[in-house]
């Protein structure tokens, strides 16, 4: 299965339904070519061609599932240039972040009009799917974006209160709410939601997302620190930067010394401006003498087998094609991505 | 004495029966997804799959739990189950319960009037054509053309007979049989009321078919037509 | 003594070296037993081992194998001598007008033996009992279903009931009886798929069965119970729809803080049933009576549904197994000599006095025990079996010849096993690193409080755990009997009653044991009863040395009670014309034995009182508060016992075995999980 290849399908399918959403209008300059940004930097239209995987595995056509997965894609990008802001990140996909290149302001307004636009887009599916299956992606997607804020809560309030005590399962349940809703759970369950258009079985879907996302997550973090900058597309190392709780923080933090914990205490405690690449480094390297990022990777691989199972028990009735095969094939490229 | 020179017991796996479905199984997937992994990188990684395992269930629990709260019952509070099969044959159940409330989500969102028009071909197999039984009401005739006994009802909104309207495939309950695809809705116009034309082929398996009516300008919900196949000795 | 038997497996190869400390002269605490006058066994309690007991039969089944008794030599030399099959159970119904009518039944052999290896892929669903559960339903209706059920009415038990039902006037059932077979196939064909549906279904069958029977049960005795018995079915299946428990995370705990009896009313039962003989006898089961009052019936329903589908649809062989010697002769008698001979030492006379925690270590764990030696031992090792009848068996006192001055010991009638007999020979205190490594605490949950004192005042979670995992008391005594129960007036095969009247409400006819008690003239008949106590004080304190024998007068003063009022509705003939209880029935032993109602003074009785021995209850949302052997608050200790969180939170053989083997896993981490028979389970 060449996953990249079939993502790459998708996506082209996705930017058609993209541009109708995304079309220039006024105000051009300070709202919607902004807002329209992140997208036409490409990206490998992750969560949309799984929502239509999904939903194709379960007997829909790829029409009944293209609005769903265009809202998706512009709820994410919507989140990207929040949470860009929030981390006080500097690049996305390789050019400056939203933030950085028109300020804050403008940056969240852009991201508040992608929420509209994707709520939108998933409105314009009434035509087809009805207002009554339209209404209940709605309410997914409050859910989605209920969960998603809430993990925002946890990461950025552990950030603010520079929380030092933090244990594997409490990162898990961060990365549940804050990555997996939002990433693999909720396309996945719009998608089953459209192909089977039955809302009382979506939580079927939670186990395979969760795994799935968690692994992809780490693997995300992971590549942060030691991806090749110009395929990462995002500044190496910003994590540490950010003093972002990642497993391998996590991991590192679980076993510091009383002097380790003093200095990374004061490190976290610093604003970001005044945190120096000597401490970066120091992170880093104390990171490596520990097994952190050993650590991440093997819990990863456990993550993703884990999701492999748990496709297996879910789509075992599904007939064999290649949106299952896509499907199965995503918690091995999850963790061979680079 | 310090706890590094004393014996101490190993640290469990888990510390609680595992009560849920996935975990009766005779191949408990905690137990399996942590095998392989565990083989190949160790204790802690098997402790991860664990882990992430008990935050999943203590995360169901907490939606069940939201569940009850909100007076929804616990069968509300959506939780896998095993039979991915059943969902294809309750989907035609599904869709009609759906029809149901998207009916009264139209009434209440677009506060329209209904009309409803109803026919019944117990005549022989051949075209048949009828108009609606309350022609007070009425503004779609319904005909059928089926080489085996039919039922049809059509459920449309009253302001919308004169819109061009499109019929969406009619699904039965098993997802293996052909959809009804020859339905086919033509406005009314000053000279004739709307009708509705049905087309059933005559391999047709016998049972109850659902579509949904869409206004095709406006894309909104226009209403529902369900044909019930007799069989041909009816 | 199932985690010692875990951990001394030859597999381990010697990683552990076990040594036992138990109080007093024998093993077995609630479960022990000795020989007394006569050979006649004495029983803390009345035991039952059921056929779903599937660790305690692996373990028994594993002893007696490793023991390789020699059949000609042991008259229970394999663990079919020392169980065999007991399918007559009864139950007894008040009727309205104030009498008390036995009702009794025969459970069909169930293939297979308690403790076989499980069939491959076997799992426990709770789909599976649902299935199993409308199952049952359809045949007790298929009974009264004129063309099945006149047919080929079904042998004794039920079936001699059922012949007498009048099945012409219930042709209408048919219908109800296709129906529940829909249901049935739905069930097991097609999934759980559709939990409104099937309750749907459900209701419309309930209350159809309703409409055609219950009328007619109000007049027919026989079809009244086995409505009775629908009845609970159908509430039970219905509330495990209704409540989600097919795919809930927490199977059936998640119905732990309801009551049983609550919780099959809510789920639409009857009054009637609620009340009935047959769920009584439930309760008696489990003496799940709160603070021992028999007015106060109350039991999680989480643990009871599960309790009960597991007894009633997991059975192998037989429903109840019986024992054919005193528990402590067939079960502990057994396990003592394979324990010894691969190298586990016993210190008897070892009373547990404190358990010490090192609170400001790193880790915190147990840095010491202290104990009351209560009597020095004459040599090195002693010696705790006699034989009766060419069988080991444990004594009902110690052997003070054996006890450094123990004719002294003797004559000042020192009690080992009494918590309020705090007499000792001296003191004893084990050191970790030094003495030990890892503890197994296997005492009763009564006695927690006290030797874990510390423990519990600086611990929430084991203060909570003695807050709110109850125990009570149980009372039990003992007849040998001149006539046969023919004479008595109780005819038919031995059988196993609960479901009586307070305050004596189980009976165990124990006849098969004649033949191993030692009489000169031996009886014709043994009898043995229990039921739970009220406390008579709320916190009996350890320096009223008087309050053992004050229990034991109560318990005296009930069973004399029992005899004298209630027993005739079990044995007619056990009482004379005038209507009084005939005393001269009991066996006195030697000589003619004093009349009337001191005669009792002859036979044996039971008030089991200390900390240790009290049951352990399920009440409705204490499951939670348990604490299971696999916690390691404490590095090096493990806990053992039926009040711990084991699985089958449930005062019994099967809880306290599995619990062993949890302890065990513990600190060896074997046998696995997966090992434990029941352990995941809903």
């Amino acid at each position: 299965m060449d996953v990249a290849a079939a993502l790459a399908g998708y996506g082209d399918r996705i930017r058609v339904a993209l541009c109708d959403h995304l079309r220039p209008r006024e105000p051009r300059r300070h709202l919607y070519d902004p807002a329209a940004e992140y997208a036409w930097r490409g990206g490998r239209m992750l969560r949309p061609s799984l929502c239509i995987a999904a939903a194709r595995c379960f007997g829909a056509s790829i029409e009944e599932a293209i609005h769903a997965a265009a809202g998706i894609e512009l709820l994410h990008n919507a989140f990207l240039v929040h949470d860009d802001v929030e981390d006080e990140s500097d690049e996305r996909r390789g050019r400056p972040t939203l933030h950085a290149m028109h300020g804050i302001g403008l940056a969240v307004n852009a991201g508040d009009g992608l929420l509209l636009l994707g709520l939108e887009a998933l409105l314009a599916n009434r035509a087809r799917l009805g207002p009554s299956l339209t209404l209940a992606l709605l309410e997914d997607a409050c859910r989605m974006a209920r969960e998603t804020v809430e993990g925002q809560a946890l990461d950025l309030g552990w950030r603010r209160d520079n929380a030092l005590s933090l244990q594997d399962d409490d990162y898990l349940r961060m990365v549940l709410k804050k990555t997996c809703w939002y990433t693999t759970i909720f396309p996945l369950r719009t998608g089953v939601l459209i192909g089977t258009r039955d809302p009382s079985r979506l939580d079927r879907m939670l186990s395979f997302g969760f795994f799935l996302g968690a692994a992809f997550q780490i693997r995300d973090d992971l590549l942060n620190l030691e991806g090749d900058p110009r395929r990462y597309g995002k500044e190496i190392a910003g994590d540490l930067w950010e003093g972002k709780r990642t497993l391998m923080l996590v991991h590192f933090l679980q076993r510091t010394t009383a002097a380790e914990r003093a200095r990374l205490r004061a490190f976290l405690d610093a604003p970001r401006a005044e945190r120096s690449p000597d401490d970066v480094a120091w992170l880093r390297e104390r990171m490596d003498t520990y097994g952190s990022l050993e650590h991440a990777r093997a819990v990863a691989h456990a993550l993703a087998g884990a999701a492999q199972h748990e496709f297996e028990r879910e789509f075992r009735t599904v007939p064999d094609g290649p949106d299952k095969a896509l499907l199965a094939a995503m918690p091995a490229w999850v963790l061979s991505r680079e | 004495m310090s706890s590094s020179e004393r014996i101490t017991r190993p640290h469990p796996r888990r510390s609680e029966p595992i009560r849920t479905f996935r975990g009766t199984s005779s191949e408990p997937p905690a137990a399996a997804a942590a095998e392989r992994p565990r083989a190949s990188v160790g204790e802690a990684v098997a402790h991860a799959v664990d882990l992430g395992y008990r935050v999943l269930d203590e995360y169901l629990q907490q939606g069940q739990r939201a569940a009850r709260g909100l007076g929804l019952g616990p069968d509300r509070a959506e939780a896998a189950v095993d039979d991915l099969q059943a969902l294809a044959t309750r989907m035609a159940r599904y869709t009609s319960d759906f029809l149901g409330v998207w009916a009264q989500f139209v009434d209440v969102a677009l506060s329209t009037g209904r009309l409803g028009g109803a026919k019944r071909n117990d005549a022989p197999p051949g075209p048949a054509s009828a108009p609606a039984p309350t022609p007070a009401r009425a503004a779609v005739a319904v005909r059928v053309r089926s080489p085996q006994a039919a039922e049809v009802a059509a459920d449309l909104a009253a302001d919308l007979a004169e819109r061009p309207l499109t019929v969406q495939a009619l699904r039965g309950a098993d997802p293996t049989v052909p959809p009804i695809t020859g339905v086919r809705f033509e406005p009314a116009t000053a000279a004739q009321a709307a009708r509705l034309h049905v087309v059933v082929p005559p391999e047709q398996a016998p049972g109850t078919y659902v579509g949904v009516v869409v206004d095709d300008e406006t894309g909104r919900f226009a209403g529902t037509v369900t044909v019930t196949v007799v069989g041909t000795e009816g | 003594m199932a985690a010692a038997f875990e951990l001394t497996r030859p597999e381990l190869a010697g990683r552990f070296d076990v040594t036992v400390y138990q109080l007093g002269w024998r093993l077995g605490g609630k479960g022990a037993s000795g020989r007394g006058a006569h050979g006649r066994v004495e029983e803390h309690g009345l035991h039952v081992w059921m056929g779903f007991y599937e660790n305690a039969f692996r373990l028994v089944r594993e002893c007696y194998a490793e023991l390789g008794r020699r059949p000609d030599r042991c008259p229970i030399a394999t663990w079919e001598d020392a169980f065999t099959p007991a399918p007559h159970i009864g139950v007894v119904d008040q009727t309205p007008g104030g009498g008390w009518l036995p009702w009794t039944a025969t459970f069909a052999s169930a293939p297979g033996n308690p403790g076989d290896p499980l069939p491959d892929g076997h799992r426990w669903t709770m789909a599976t009992y649902v299935a199993r559960a409308i199952g049952l339903v359809r045949s007790l209706l298929a009974h009264l279903e004129p063309a099945a059920g006149a047919a080929e009415p079904r042998g004794d038990g039920v079936g001699r009931l059922l012949r007498m039902v009048q099945l012409g006037q219930l042709t209408s059932l048919a219908a109800v009886v296709q129906a529940v077979g829909a249901l049935e196939t739905v069930l097991t064909v097609g999934g759980v798929a559709e939990e409104n549906v099937l309750i749907g279904l459900l209701d419309a069958v309930s209350a159809a069965a309703r409409a055609q029977i219950e009328a007619r049960a109000a007049a027919d005795v026989a079809v009244s119970r086995v409505w009775t018995v629908m009845d609970i079915t159908l509430a039970t299946i219905r509330g495990i729809l209704r409540f989600g428990l097919l795919t809930h995370p927490l199977g059936f705990d998640a119905i732990d803080d309801y009551d049983c009896r609550e919780w099959l009313l809510l789920n639409g039962c009857s009054a009637r049933s609620v009340e009935s003989g047959f769920l009584r006898g439930l309760y008696d089961l489990g003496l799940s009576y709160e603070e021992g009052d028999p007015t106060r019936p109350r039991t999680s329903a989480g643990q009871g549904v599960r309790s009960v589908l597991r007894a009633f649809f997991t059975y192998r062989g037989a429903f109840y197994w019986r024992m054919q010697a005193g528990m402590g002769d067939v079960v502990f008698a057994p396990l003592y000599e394979v324990l010894r001979r691969r190298g586990v030492r016993f210190a008897f006379f070892h009373r547990l006095e404190h358990v010490r925690v090192a609170w400001d270590a790193p880790s915190r764990h147990v840095e010491a025990l202290d104990f009351d030696v209560q009597a020095q031992v004459v040599g090195a090792e002693y010696a705790p079996l006699i034989e009766v009848g060419g069988l080991p068996c444990w004594p009902a006192a110690p052997d003070f010849a054996q006890l450094v001055d123990g004719e002294r010991l003797r004559l000042e009638g020192w009690d080992f096993e009494s918590w309020w007999d705090t007499r000792r020979a001296g003191t004893r205190t084990l050191r970790v690193g030094e003495d030990f490594d890892l503890v197994v605490l296997g005492v009763g949950l009564g006695a927690v409080p006290h030797v874990c004192r510390e423990l519990v005042a600086r611990d929430a979670r084991w203060r909570a755990m003695v807050d709110r995992v109850r125990t009570v008391p149980s009372q039990a005594f003992q007849l040998w009997l001149r006539e046969d129960m023919d004479a008595l007036g109780w005819s038919g095969p031995a059988v196993h009653l609960s479901g009586f009247v307070e305050p004596f409400d189980t009976w165990a006819d124990m006849r098969h044991l004649v033949a191993r008690e030692r009489w000169p003239e031996p009886p014709r008949a043994i009898a043995y009863f229990c039921n739970v106590l009220a406390d008579l004080e709320p916190e009996p304190r350890r320096t009223d040395p008087t309050y053992p024998e004050r229990a034991r007068a109560a318990v005296r003063a009930n069973a004399v009670r029992f005899l004298e009022r209630d027993v005739r509705h079990l044995w007619p003939r056990a009482v004379d014309a005038e209507g009084r209880f005939r005393w001269e029935l009991l066996v006195a032993g030697t000589g003619t034995g004093p009349g009337g109602a001191a005669r009792f003074e002859t036979q044996y009785w039971n008030a089991a009182v200390n900390p240790s021995d009290r049951y352990v209850l399920s009440l409705p949302g204490t499951s939670r508060f348990r604490i299971s052997p696999l916690d390691r608050t404490y590095d090096n200790l493990t806990i053992a016992g039926d009040w711990t969180s084991c699985g089958f939170n449930a005062g019994c053989v099967e809880a306290a075995v599995m619990s062993g083997r949890l302890a065990a896993h513990a600190l060896a981490e074997s046998p696995p999980l997966e090992a434990i028979v029941g352990y995941d389970h809903p």
